[in-house]
């Protein structure tokens, strides 16, 4: 098998997160390569050759996790809304405007008596977003607790970003391994690999409907896979056309 | 679910897409010797019926080996032929 050589060409140690999001600066849209290492936020200029530092923010804690915010319904000149999530468990809905933050949502999460889990294993998902006439609704779930999900019900209009609301929902099983929504449903559908907390703890990936009124899961999951023959199923990918691909140890599949 | 493919070394540790290519990733190996491979499906699935007697075959996947990175823990698509791989060394 031919293999080319990989370099990296910038110095990237210490990067917890790397995404390419839309930045305002001086009234006009670019786009920047963001990397996230401890407290600071790095924006990158993306030369043909090589990478030149923007500028950077400085931000009050250091940064587990940044997750950019699908918006495709909206120009595509609109700067990227991005959520951000701190050690400390203070999150923010935020944009960059003329290299610095603004914030258009931000609050703590709360766990409510569950255990926080190791924040390199927490997961953020988002459903596809859904056009209404000039705002966009849509629902990010983060799984950062033993056995809860945290959901935010949000609109998206292309200046601002309102958290309509924002729920926990219990599963009965503790060890979560990923979570995403599946694509290309009118409703949606939370999918969840975890690990069963007894008998044989044997993997498998549910798939709930999101009930969005009673802020819980539908009872019964609507699609099931168990991965009785693969106990090192570790993660799965949503992917646009409603399946999804999962990553054991050594298989995809 | 009918076929897998196995020619990957260590778990992923990072998936992204990549805009240009439909059906494209990029999948990073966390390891000292691990790989980047480029991810990708062969032909679009046009309709999703979710039920789990009608699971789907994955005999359009394949893994294209792209070279060896050493201990990558993010990966972003730049454009062209430009990866970005960020590390994470303390």
């Amino acid at each position: 098998m031919a293999c080319n050589y990989i370099s990296s060409i910038y110095k990237g140690y210490a990067v917890t997160n790397s995404l390419m999001v839309n930045v305002e600066i001086d009234k006009q849209i670019v786009p920047r390569m963001l990397v996230s290492r401890f407290n600071v936020l790095e924006f990158f200029v993306v030369l043909p050759d090589s990478l030149k530092l923007d500028f950077q923010i400085e931000i009050f804690a250091n940064i587990t996790k940044i997750f950019k915010i699908n918006t495709e319904y909206l120009k595509n000149d609109a700067p990227s809304f991005l959520f951000i999530l701190a050690e400390n468990l203070e999150y923010g809905f935020i944009t960059v405007k003329d290299r610095q933050i603004v914030t258009k949502f931000n609050d703590f999460l709360n766990p409510s008596g569950s255990t926080p889990i190791d924040q390199s294993e927490i997961k953020i998902t988002q459903d596809l977003p859904r056009n209404s006439g000039n705002i966009i609704l849509c629902n990010i779930a983060i799984y950062a607790f033993r056995g809860l999900f945290v959901l935010f019900s949000v609109n998206i209009r292309p200046d601002d970003i309102l958290v309509e609301r924002t729920f926990k929902i219990r599963f009965p099983y503790e060890k979560t391994k990923d979570i995403g929504f599946i694509s290309a449903t009118k409703k949606p559908l939370l999918a969840i690999l975890f690990e069963e907390d007894y008998g044989d703890q044997e993997r498998a990936i549910h798939v709930y409907e999101v009930n969005e009124q009673s802020s819980e899961l539908g009872k019964e999951p609507v699609w099931k896979i168990n991965f009785s023959d693969d106990p090192n199923v570790e993660r799965f990918e949503s992917l646009r056309d409603g399946s999804i691909m999962v990553f054991s140890d050594l298989y995809i599949r | 679910m009918t076929s897998r493919i196995s020619t990957q070394k260590y778990p992923i540790e990072a998936i992204t897409p990549i805009p240009d290519l439909p059906h494209a990733y990029l999948a990073l190996e966390n390891e000292e010797d691990g790989n980047l491979y480029l991810l990708s499906r062969a032909e679009e699935i046009k309709s999703v019926e979710i039920d789990t007697n009608n699971s789907k075959p994955s005999d359009d996947l394949a893994l294209k080996c792209l070279g060896t990175v050493s201990f990558g823990s993010t990966v972003v698509y730049l454009g062209s032929s430009l990866v970005f791989i960020g590390k994470f060394y303390l």
